[in-house]
């Protein structure tokens, strides 16, 4: 693939998926100039670029690097509106990990 | 050495004011004495006494049967060194004992001789100088006649909890969690989350009358009953929300079918029961809930009792139905419930609940003891031993009401009421590998109803006969008309003409699913979402394109297309049925719904998650 692989985490997998390059969904609690916090699984702090634009309150899908501190420096970003069942979403996160195999090379 | 493994000193900072200084005191097991239950005890189980030694004091303790089998087992042996890990301090008749609820064997230290020479535990000040007449054995276990004991000092055991303040009018406070038939002189301090009416029975063998209350404190929840004297006695004293000291029940073992909580043990009130209410009504035990999502009661087996949380999205009005077998009255009133998962559920009330039930729409109501039963799909009811609680002030009631706030309100909800004739049960779901398989079951003379989710494949189109039929105009007759004159189209049921008929759907269909196809057949309304355009437009496309001999015909093959690739919840009715003499099995849509993707993906990872079942995994969903 010409793609890097962005794996979808959630807030608890960031540990082991420090330095990747990942995909999150989440809920945009709150903004910050250029940071915001959106919760996918549990509060992540992200630091955006310019051209994302959030909307508290909205789901959003985060691409981005996470860092050091476990802070994810957004690369890309797509709001998904708020008709956005997390439960769901969550479990499809839960799914790909426990079934990594198809999903993403580790 | 084992002597160093053993903490020294540990037994006697047990009954210390302030903490034991070890959470799990290593200690050695000097003697095991064995008792038998006593004639007309309801549990004839055995109980071992164990005088444990810190080298330094030695103490009589009880293990609870809980735990016999380290003894029966042989693991627990004279002299073995053993490390305390659930247990609690009593007085008894002026004595200090443990209760042992959990002990692990060291045995790499094998069995010793009793190490130093221990002394007993004195009484220190601590203890509360009580009035006691000692008779009979001095041992913790037999039913004590009349003794008081201290107040319980600071716990480390996780059940025991320390915002029980014995006062000296209520030594020897236990929690609710460690009450059991073997329990000698205790008092409880709970809250009474439920008190029921006052019920009277008649029946072959006696009648009186009875009532109940549920019992909460921070370490669980128990039911108590009075029965006529009884009942006369303490109903009145009783109030849901305040909190009492009782102490001096009979502590039997619950019959299930009367309560819906989950102790073991129940109560019943004697005539020389105390019940006396709190002075301090502050430190309530909160009444606690394990809360089912509404999303997931697809899954709960009906009769279940659960508690749930929700939005009131709508209450309907108190009606009164007669009960068939006893002839009384019964009101009752039915509640639309809603919460985050996108789901939403009836709830009946009951009673005086019903009748005065006034909660805003859109309130949070909390439900404990709440049946679950597939009536008309999945619905829920309150039970009389459940309670309901307005915008109760907890966690999940923020986020829920959090969540309405911001979502909600506006949010479509799959309904649990299934909404199809007789309202009892619910379809199965079916791949279509299994239709297939099951094919040859197939009746001619009764029909089976199933739902299956699959996309669209292709519409067959090969002449207008197989796309729709010219119906009569008027509405309501669906009758196939003839066009004996051109542009006079005659229906034989309305005896009449009509210049331009109605085309209909009639419409054969090939679907699949991941398991296989299936050629399905449907009428007008299922065609119209399908096709997503009234026949008479489609005919008249075809006739377009036909004139154009197929050269400009994109409309109608683009129509045609753009139906496949569709995927639909399909609701079927399989019948056999025989066409020139073969039986062959029919597939008709009853009704067609667009997905849900949240509901549907929540029901994909219910399914996903039954793999996982029996293997070993560190994620927890």
């Amino acid at each position: 693939m010409s793609e890097p692989q962005t794996p979808r985490i959630l807030a608890p997998h960031l540990q082991s998926f420090q330095h990747r390059l990942v995909r999150m969904l989440g809920k945009v609690v709150q903004l910050r100039g250029d940071r915001a916090i959106i919760d996918a699984g549990g509060n992540v702090d992200v630091i955006l670029n310019r051209d994302s634009h959030l909307a508290v309150g909205h789901a959003v899908e985060i691409i981005g690097k996470v860092d050091g501190n476990l802070h994810v420096k957004v690369v890309a970003a797509t709001d998904f509106g708020t008709e956005i069942d997390f439960n769901a979403a969550n479990a499809v996160v839960e799914a790909t990990h426990r079934h990594k195999e198809i999903f993403y090379e580790d | 050495m084992a002597e160093q493994a053993i903490n020294q000193g540990s037994i006697r900072s047990i009954f210390e004011p302030e903490s034991p200084f070890t959470d799990r005191p290593v200690v050695q097991c000097v003697q095991i004495k064995t008792m038998e239950p006593k004639a007309g005890d309801a549990l004839r189980v055995q109980r071992f006494r164990v005088v444990l030694s810190d080298i330094r004091n030695y103490i009589q303790t009880m293990i609870a049967t809980d735990s016999n089998d380290i003894v029966t087992s042989g693991k627990l042996k004279k002299g073995s060194i053993v490390r305390l890990l659930k247990f609690g301090p009593q007085v008894v008749k002026d004595k200090k004992i443990l209760i042992i609820m959990k002990m692990e064997v060291l045995d790499e230290y094998g069995e010793l001789e009793k190490i130093g020479c221990p002394e007993p535990l004195d009484l220190k000040d601590e203890v509360k100088q009580q009035p006691a007449s000692i008779s009979g054995d001095q041992f913790y276990g037999n039913k004590p006649v009349q003794q008081q004991a201290p107040p319980q000092q600071q716990q480390r055991t996780v059940p025991v909890h320390q915002r029980n303040p014995g006062t000296p009018a209520h030594p020897h406070l236990y929690p609710i969690e460690a009450l059991s038939p073997y329990g000698n002189k205790w008092t409880i301090r709970a809250r009474c989350t439920h008190k029921g009416e006052i019920k009277t029975w008649n029946n072959a063998k006696s009648s009186g009358k009875l009532f109940s209350v549920n019992l909460l404190d921070d370490t669980g929840e128990i039911r108590a009953t009075g029965f006529t004297d009884a009942c006369d006695k303490f109903y009145d004293l009783f109030e849901e929300g305040t909190v009492y000291y009782i102490s001096s029940c009979e502590v039997k073992i619950a019959n299930k079918k009367f309560s819906t909580l989950t102790n073991d043990y129940e109560l019943t009130f004697k005539n020389d029961s105390e019940v006396e209410k709190a002075e301090d009504q502050d430190n309530k035990p909160q009444v606690r809930y394990n809360f089912t999502k509404i999303g997931d009661l697809g899954s709960i087996e009906k009769d279940t009792t659960i508690d749930t949380l929700g939005v009131l999205k709508n209450a309907g009005e108190v009606n009164t139905i007669q009960s068939k077998s006893t002839n009384k009255d019964f009101n009752k009133r039915e509640l639309l419930l809603a919460d985050d998962t996108q789901t939403s559920v009836r709830l009946t009330i009951w009673g005086n609940q019903a009748e005065t039930f006034d909660v805003p729409e859109g309130a949070i109501i909390a439900f404990k003891g709440v049946k679950v039963s597939d009536f008309g799909g999945k619905s829920l009811s309150l039970l009389s031993s459940g309670s309901m609680t307005v915008d109760p002030d907890i966690d999940e009631a923020h986020k829920l009401r959090g969540w309405f706030d911001a979502v909600g309100q506006n949010a479509q909800f799959n309904t649990h009421a299934s909404t199809f004739t007789g309202g009892s049960g619910q379809d199965a779901t079916k791949t279509i590998a299994q239709i297939i398989e099951e094919e040859a079951y197939l009746q001619s003379d009764s029909a089976s109803y199933f739902n299956i989710k699959a996309s669209i494949t292709y519409v067959k189109n090969t002449s207008t006969s197989t796309l729709a039929y010219p119906a009569c105009s008027t509405p309501k007759c669906n009758k196939k008309v003839t066009e004996n004159e051109p542009n006079l189209w005659w229906c034989e049921k309305c005896q009449m003409n009509s210049p331009k008929p109605q085309w209909r759907y009639i419409l054969s269909i090939m679907v699949a699913d991941h398991t296989g196809s299936i050629w399905l057949s449907s009428f007008d309304e299922p065609g119209q979402m399908i096709i997503g355009m009234p026949a008479n437009d489609l005919i008249a496309m075809q006739d377009q394109a036909n004139e154009d001999d197929n050269k400009n015909n994109t409309g109608f093959h683009e129509a045609v297309n753009n139906a496949t690739c569709k995927m639909f919840n399909f609701k079927v009715r399989a019948k056999m049925e025989m066409y020139q003499d073969q039986p062959k099995p029919r597939y008709q849509i009853q009704s067609l719904h667009s997905l849900n993707f949240a509901q549907e993906a929540n029901k994909l990872a219910q399914i996903l998650k039954q793999y996982d079942v029996n293997s070993d995994s560190l994620f927890v969903n």
